[in-house]
């Protein structure tokens, strides 16, 4: 009877297998974690349609971005590609929700884009108002 | 050995999925950069509308399935009945126009707070 050695019997070679799954995990992992998780910005549009009774009085400012992405506020120009405009910008607008809180007004900011203002001026704009705490903003 | 080729196996085929799945609810997209923007902890379930630049006009998403302005109304206004938030996708240099008549349309679902989807800075 011929005897089988055990040399002869078929055998996986699992070390390169591993080092192979491994590759596909490490880079698995890797490019899960390079993807930029994107993040929320909300935008506090103003709630129609809730009276109170007396009505708070409103002081409306209306910011108009033009088609270079540059801010207009009532003949004053920041420019939100420049890198100290928007900090200018926003203690501007932290000035004028100061003003309205000490005379008792609500501050309503109405954003006026022209048709090809770019979406990043847009995000800028939001972000300069955001630490103010002004809570509405209408846009056209 | 075994035992460990059999857990490589499963975190390798739970990579695969995960990266897969994450692709598949909305189109690839370049965002506008915010300052004050956060990353949520735990998004609730919402609807994305994302809008791309096209040959003419533009191109706009629910999810990952491109719809016209109408059927996007349509659907708005049913994800604002099921008090689904309602998140916006664009890319930086998007023109405001291509906002606007959307905008209308969120107005006339009756949706007013929106959130802008952004890259942190």
């Amino acid at each position: 009877m011929r005897q089988r050695r055990k040399s002869d019997s078929p055998e996986i070679q699992i070390a390169p297998m591993i080092d192979c799954v491994f590759l596909m995990l490490v880079y698995f992992m890797t490019t899960s974690s390079l993807e930029k998780s994107e993040a929320d910005l909300p935008c506090p549009a103003g709630e129609a349609g809730v009276m109170t009774d007396p009505l708070p009085a409103v002081d409306e400012q209306t910011l108009a971005i033009s088609n270079e992405g540059e801010v207009d506020w009532n003949g004053s120009l920041f420019d939100l590609h420049a890198l100290s405009d928007p900090d200018r910008l926003a203690s501007r607008l932290l000035a004028f929700k100061e003003t309205c809180d000490s005379a008792g007004s609500e501050p309503v900011l109405r954003i006026s884009p022209s048709e090809d203002a770019p979406h990043q001026a847009i995000v800028t704009l939001l972000d300069c108002v955001s630490g103010t705490g002004i809570e509405s903003i209408h846009f056209p | 050995m075994a035992p460990m080729i059999d857990m490589v196996f499963l975190l390798l085929v739970f990579f695969m999925t995960v990266s897969t799945m994450a692709k598949d609810t909305r189109p690839e997209l370049d965002l506008p950069v915010s300052t004050t923007a956060a990353v949520p902890e735990a998004a609730p379930p919402r609807d994305i509308v994302s809008v791309k630049r096209g040959e003419s006009g533009f191109i706009y998403h629910w999810g990952n399935r491109v719809v016209t302005l109408e059927k996007l109304g349509e659907l708005m206004k049913k994800g604002s009945e099921d008090g689904t938030e309602l998140l916006l996708r664009g890319g930086p240099e998007l023109p405001w126009k291509a906002w606007e008549a959307l905008l209308n349309r969120c107005r006339e679902a009756g949706i007013s707070d929106l959130v802008f989807a952004t890259f942190e800075d």
